[in-house]
């Protein structure tokens, strides 16, 4: 059942917020450590899609679903589905960072806390170190991990929501467009970070910026109006659509 | 060049007088409680003394002091508070974070809205009904307390709800996403991020319960005792009540008494405001938002 080489299948995949349908029938493979760009225009259902996958957007009220979705060959959808253990292996960053009211180190280890019965201050402390350098937040906050995390740069608070994913040990990280709350300076450097936690982790990102699906991401896939419209490596996408409407949204056509 | 033309002097002129006449309506609005306390204190300081704080009332309530009204006073906002705290919260969190928004929800919130409307006299015959008679609890603290505490419900349901909402969205979708249950994220993240709105609520809660007079009539508190309550299920005096009866029922009651009850009454409520003030702002300095 569980295919290594896909860590996402999704099969003729439908979603509704009440009577709106969000997602029409989906269907295709995510690859196993790569990256890949859902791009689209607003309100295409990229980010729902990526919601879908960690079902946080059951709470926004009354949502349902056809079809299916595996995570590494599980359906998520699956009665027996734990939530919280769902989401502690698929994990996401979203579009703002949303650190939590608490302080740096707090924040790494909130979610480790929240699943392990016994961890003693030593674990902690090394989940703490191994995540922030893992993000290249180490070297800058180490002196500074009891301040509050809310007084970091926006850009820093995004790797720290990458950081506090980590210690989870998730399988698949889903990206939100992580970017678009940060300047140029901070674009750069969690675009490098994300190409380098493309060795440890399968990656998901949503963006906005196409700039940024061809720097980042190893496939891309097109969504409009709850559709997909075209998928493929990222490169070929953009040099050669197959697809008119693909094209006319990469040559900012509409969109 | 950058002379500023007949019209935007006009302008400003207006603003200006805007600004003077809200801080003056501002001022007038705070005149009258600063104005209360300052009138009862005259009338009141030549009763006020420690014996008047400390004795019981003698000859008929025409003399002594007010000790047992004090007592009687904090049994009933204690237990009420008791009460009415941690069903009240459970309460908000239920509606706020576990309930779905329908038709039943909506009813419920509608009701608790009414209920803080509901006349602290229709209140005192509801805790008759239930808690003296129904209940058997008997005209005692214990009924009068309960009878406060439905009476206080809406008050704390409201707050902690609003105070609830006040918490960010994505802080619970930061935590649900790492994983965090409802539980665990009502527990380590919600609940510390509202607190200081949770205990305003409590506190107004607690100052209606001090000052309430009609909804204890019926209940559990007497114009005269001459003892001190032993146990919840007997009878007490309290201050707003001693106040009334003083003030309208005894003959004979030096004039200076009834204003030092009521300088005593308000000093105890704004105390109780003081300390929660002190707490909120102790939460908000701890507070990384």
């Amino acid at each position: 059942m569980a295919n290594t080489q896909y860590v996402v299948n999704t099969n003729e995949f439908s979603f509704w917020y009440g009577n709106f349908q969000a997602l029409k029938e989906l269907t295709f493979n995510i690859s196993s450590y790569k990256i890949t760009a859902l791009i689209g225009p607003s309100g295409c259902g990229k980010s729902t899609y990526l919601k879908c996958l960690n079902r946080i957007n059951e709470r926004v009220g009354e949502v349902s679903h056809s079809g299916s979705i595996q995570v590494f060959g599980e359906d998520i959808y699956h009665t027996t589905v734990a939530l919280p253990e769902l989401r502690k292996q698929v994990g996401m960053v979203f579009q703002k960072p949303n650190p939590l009211p608490l302080s740096i180190y707090e924040n790494v280890i909130f979610g480790a806390r929240t699943h392990l019965r016994k961890v003693n201050s030593k674990q902690l402390d090394e989940m703490v170190e191994s995540s922030l350098k893992r993000v290249g937040l180490w070297e800058d906050l180490k002196d500074k991990l009891n301040k509050p995390a809310l007084g970091l740069s926006l850009e820093k608070q995004q790797r720290l929501c990458i950081a506090r994913l980590l210690p989870l040990k998730p399988k698949l990280l889903l990206l939100d467009e992580p970017c678009s709350a940060l300047d140029p300076a901070g674009i750069e450097a969690i675009e490098t970070l994300i190409k380098d936690l493309k060795k440890d982790y399968s990656i998901l990102i949503v963006t906005h910026s196409m700039s940024q699906a061809k720097r980042v991401s190893d496939e891309t896939i097109f969504m409009y109006m709850g559709e997909l419209v075209e998928m493929g490596e990222t490169k070929s996408l953009f040099e050669n659509p197959k697809e008119e409407r693909t094209a006319a949204y990469i040559e900012g056509r509409f969109g | 060049m950058f002379k500023p033309s007949i019209h935007l002097l006009n302008k400003e002129i207006r603003e200006k007088n805007f600004k003077n006449a809200l801080s003056l309506i501002t001022f007038f609005l705070f005149l009258p409680a600063l104005g209360i306390i300052f009138w009862l204190f005259i009338k009141g300081y030549p009763a006020l003394n420690w014996n008047f704080l400390t004795q019981d009332p003698i000859k008929g309530m025409t003399a002594g002091g007010i000790f047992p009204t004090i007592v009687g006073t904090f049994w009933l906002v204690i237990i009420s508070v008791i009460v009415s705290c941690p069903l009240g919260v459970l309460a908000a969190i239920y509606l706020s974070e576990y309930a779905k928004d329908g038709f039943l929800t909506r009813t419920i919130r509608l009701a608790i809205l009414n209920l803080a409307g509901v006349p602290s006299i229709v209140h005192a015959l509801f805790g008759l009904g239930a808690f003296v008679l129904f209940m058997k609890m008997g005209t005692s603290i214990l009924a009068a307390s309960f009878t406060l505490a439905v009476m206080n419900l809406p008050v704390i349901i409201t707050s902690t709800l609003e105070s609830l909402k006040a918490v960010p969205q994505s802080y619970r979708e930061a935590s649900w996403n790492v994983g965090a249950s409802k539980l665990q994220t009502i527990r380590y993240i919600v609940l510390p991020n509202s607190i200081p709105g949770i205990l305003t609520g409590v506190v107004f809660a607690v100052g209606r319960s001090a000052g309430e007079t009609a909804a204890i009539l019926f209940t559990g508190v007497a114009f005269y005792l001459p003892f001190l309550p032993q146990t919840v299920f007997d009878q007490c005096m309290a201050l707003s009540m001693h106040l009334f009866t003083i003030s309208t029922q005894v003959v004979g009651v030096p004039e200076a008494y009834p204003y030092a009850t009521a300088l005593v009454l308000i000093l105890l409520i704004l105390s109780v405001n003081s300390i929660a003030v002190v707490l909120r702002t102790y939460f908000r300095t701890k507070r990384k938002w």
